[in-house]
């Protein structure tokens, strides 16, 4: 199980039922949520004004591609570029109802993403996440 | 014995009159000649002897001599006659008194010499010349003589010079010239005395006459000759002279006379008729077309022209007959007309007929021929003229101006001052513009301005180089109703490849233009309403998708065993089973339209057997449930060139299909395999399912959303779908199918490499 999980979406029925989702298939212990790219953006600006052993990184953040404000690439475009280096071990799953074949072909590029859910998030899906090398090596080592 | 001295006297003139040679030699103008009998009768004296004695011509007949001569001297000149008679000596010669006329006595040398002038008739024949010196001495008398013979001469028209001989055949010297010499040669007669002859040749004296008249001098012989020489001035002239050789009595030449006569006249004349001779025939042997002449025998005369035209040589068609070079079929006419004009029935007529050449081709030939009577003989002098050529490319232009006249496209022709010579009847309905209007006017009548600026540059550029140009023009019409033309403006030349004329032709297509324009119009919006269309679409599925899943979510999550109200669970599971089919619509819709926009995924070396694995492993539940029976052979054409997601697609769908659509009571049965055909790759599924009714569906096979059965969980998307994927990846796909007895679908892969 994992210890701490971000959630960005901008669909408040979506943040609530991958909450409930994460908890009922108990794959992690703690869920944070972001309705917009921003406010996650956001989260780790604040992490980084405190001491490097008070801040909380998550191991994984759920992210939706189409929000407003900034979408789901704008963030992994700000996130590498600034907060890399302070959060090393988060990685992120794109989780989207998007339609559009090329998000997913752009998700398989990045080493920082583990790879690209079609919603709902279901037990299912996590199940299968959980079996991924990806999942293994970055998240079962130690 | 001897004949009477009157009978002898008759037969010496005949004999004289016969013999021109002897009549000669007693014409001598200056020498006195007197013929003699063994008894001392004249019989025959020449006229220069009757001068010498100063008598006139004729005034002297036969009697004895001895009156002519001083009584002392005609011993003298009798003793010696017998010898010559005796053949002792050939020539006596002395000096002599002649008493002339009112008994002048001239002094004179003679030379006697014994001549057969008539059979077995021997005379003394005297040769007297008057003693320059005694008679000098005796001017009063002799002087008298030299002016009557210097009156005599210079009175004749004829030109004559005397000079003496040189015996070893030199150039002799004038030693006098008359006064008609003078006027001919411009020279006095002072300057030619003393002088040689060859005075008057120059530079471009005829030399092989000059060397002729050497041989003749050198033998001393007479002979008449024709000299280019020049006068005083320098004038040329033709002179034409004979000479003649004065001999003594020894036989010794003394003196040369020569008679000359100017006959430049005469001899240009000669050249120029020569010459337009020679011009004449020149022109008619060169000349561009054929000439002959024909009588009844055939033909006289053919120039070069007629031969060529025939291909016979002059001597063969002088020899030929007309049957031979006469198309049979037009012979009995040109027959005719030959003999009618040659009997004078039909004046001078232009006809045309078929002609054999040598080498069999026939040809059309045309000739005018007149009537002349040449040699005695009528005859016809014609011209004559291949005119084959002529006759084709008449009829040629025939055709060409019926298609110019007919033609819906209007054709204008200008001259290079681009003025207008013709145009066609389509110009005149297109324009509006009558003939008499347009005619010499410039095309620019009809210049709107609202053509393309550089376009009448352009194609005046391209003319100039020869070129032909093809544009678009907005013309107007001669109501002011505007009109595009498409036209193509060409260079025209003569056989000489000189520019003498532009032709265009032009296509009205005003109708053409105005509905490409509707039709550009029509498009644009079209793909505005797609693009908006898909923009669209999209954006409902995105929009639609998100509560969509969220539903799927949330009924992840219910836990149906909470629930006790028996009411509210059969709702949940009817909520629940609406949810999966409007996700699974949804899923559908969004698939389709990814396809259709995106048309460039990856293509890959693909193998059919690791797909139809795939397949039945996704759908081994399906598979077993209903004892499907597969069975699959791609040995042929193991792989293709293929988009994988599609591909997977096609195989699930297809078998998905077979086996919903089974029969009944049947197990399904399924064959898929793979072959060449005509060099592509196919790949077939075939099964034994319920079939369709192709008559009744046709047109919506394919369709989205058709359901052809009434199968409770058919969407109508599968073989839509399927469609799209074939197309997507440039194949074909055909279907057969009937009732009850199962479907083929058949799908034929493009060959193209798209790597």
């Amino acid at each position: 199980m994992l210890k701490y999980v971000m959630l960005v979406d901008d669909d408040d029925v979506t943040l609530m039922i991958c909450k409930l989702r994460l908890k009922k298939s108990q794959f992690c212990e703690e869920v944070i949520s972001y309705e917009n790219g921003s406010d996650a953006i956001q989260y780790f600006e604040d992490q980084m004004a405190l001491a490097p052993e008070k801040r909380m990184a998550p191991e994984l953040i759920f992210l939706d591609i189409n929000m407003p404000v900034m979408n789901g690439w704008e963030f992994i475009e700000t996130f590498e570029e600034k907060y890399q280096q302070a959060f090393p071990k988060t990685k992120i799953k794109i989780l989207s109802s998007s339609v559009d074949p090329k998000d997913e072909e752009r998700a398989n590029t990045n080493n920082r993403i583990l790879g690209f859910i079609t919603k709902p998030l279901t037990n299912d899906n996590l199940l299968e996440l959980m079996k991924t090398e990806a999942y293994k090596n970055n998240f079962q080592t130690n | 014995m001897s004949p009477s001295n009157s009978e002898t006297y008759q037969n010496i003139q005949d004999a004289l009159d016969k013999n021109p040679m002897l009549k000669a030699l007693f014409d001598v103008p200056f020498a006195g000649i007197a013929l003699l009998s063994e008894d001392g009768i004249l019989l025959h004296c020449n006229h220069s002897f009757e001068d010498m004695l100063g008598y006139h011509t004729g005034d002297l007949v036969h009697g004895h001599f001895n009156k002519f001569v001083q009584a002392e001297d005609w011993a003298g000149l009798t003793e010696n006659i017998p010898s010559l008679f005796a053949k002792k000596t050939t020539t006596i010669a002395g000096e002599i008194g002649l008493i002339g006329k009112e008994a002048h006595i001239y002094a004179a040398n003679y030379q006697a010499k014994l001549i057969e002038i008539l059979p077995e008739q021997s005379f003394v024949i005297l040769y007297f010349s008057l003693n320059p010196i005694l008679n000098q001495k005796n001017v009063s008398e002799k002087s008298k003589s030299a002016s009557i013979y210097e009156t005599i001469f210079d009175r004749t028209s004829e030109a004559i010079i005397i000079t003496d001989a040189k015996s070893d055949g030199r150039v002799p010297d004038i030693i006098y010239v008359n006064q008609a010499f003078c006027t001919m040669s411009g020279y006095e007669a002072h300057e030619c005395v003393g002088n040689q002859p060859s005075m008057l040749t120059g530079t471009e004296t005829n030399l092989s006459e000059l060397i002729r008249l050497g041989e003749y001098i050198k033998k001393e012989k007479e002979g008449v000759f024709e000299l280019y020489n020049y006068k005083k001035d320098g004038t040329p002239f033709w002179v034409q002279f004979s000479i003649l050789p004065i001999k003594n009595d020894a036989g010794i030449c003394t003196n040369w006379v020569a008679f000359e006569k100017d006959i430049t006249q005469q001899k240009n004349q000669h050249a120029q008729l020569v010459e337009s001779e020679t011009k004449f025939r020149s022109l008619v042997q060169n000349s561009a077309v054929g000439i002959y002449i024909l009588d009844n025998e055939g033909f006289s005369f053919v120039n070069h022209k007629f031969c060529e035209i025939t291909g016979y040589t002059a001597d063969e068609l002088v020899k030929i007959q007309l049957p031979k070079l006469i198309f049979p079929i037009d012979y009995l006419m040109v027959n005719k007309k030959i003999q009618d004009s040659l009997f004078g029935l039909t004046p001078t007529e232009q006809y045309e007929f078929r002609a054999i050449k040598k080498t069999g081709e026939v040809r059309w030939f045309e000739t005018n021929g007149s009537r002349i009577i040449l040699n005695g003989n009528p005859s016809i002098i014609g011209i004559i003229s291949d005119t084959t050529e002529r006759k084709e490319s008449e009829e040629k232009i025939r055709i060409f101006s019926q298609a110019i006249e007919q033609s819906a496209a209007s054709i204008i022709i200008t001259n290079l001052a681009s003025e207008i010579e013709y145009v066609n009847p389509a110009f005149i309905k297109i324009s509006g513009y009558q003939k008499s209007e347009i005619i010499g006017q410039n095309p620019r009548i009809l210049k709107t301005e609202f053509n393309e600026k550089n376009a009448h540059k352009e194609m005046w550029e391209c003319l100039e180089r020869n070129e032909s140009w093809r544009g678009v023009f907005y013309n107007k019409r001669k109501n002011g109703e505007h009109f595009w033309e498409r036209v193509v403006i060409s260079p025209v030349f003569n056989a000489a490849g000189k520019k003498t004329n532009y032709v265009a032709v032009k296509d009205d297509i005003t109708q053409k233009i105005q509905l490409e324009n509707e039709k550009e119009k029509l498009i644009e919006e079209l793909t505005v309403s797609l693009n908006d269309l898909k923009q669209f679409s999209f954006i409902t599925s995105h929009n639609l998708r998100a509560p969509v899943t969220n539903l799927v979510g949330i009924l992840d999550l219910l836990d149906a065993t909470k629930i006790q109200d028996e009411e509210t669970l059969e709702l949940l599971e009817g909520f629940k089973k609406s949810t999966i089919k409007l996700n699974e619509t949804l899923e559908d819709l969004i698939e389709t339209l990814i396809i259709k926009s995106n048309k460039n995924i990856l293509f890959k070396e693909i193998s059919f057997e690791e797909i139809f694995t795939a397949t039945c492993h996704s759908l081994a539940k399906q598979i077993s449930e209903k004892n499907t029976k597969i069975v699959a052979d791609f040995s042929e054409a193991p792989q293709h060139l293929m988009i994988k997601t599609y591909i997977e697609s096609i195989f699930q769908n297809i078998i998905t299909n077979a086996i919903k659509y089974a029969q009944p009571n049947l197990a399904p049965e399924i064959t898929i395999k793979s072959y060449l055909h005509n060099g592509k790759v196919v790949l077939r599924f075939s099964d034994n399912g319920m079939g369709m009714n192709l008559e009744k569906i046709k047109d919506r096979l394919f369709g989205l959303y058709q359901k052809f059965h009434n199968n409770h969980d058919s969407k109508g998307i599968g073989l839509f779908l399927v469609k799209s994927h074939v197309h997507a990846m440039n194949g074909q796909i055909e279907l057969t199918s009937k009732i009850n007895q199962g479907t083929t679908i058949t799908i034929t892969f493009d060959n193209k490499d798209y790597a």
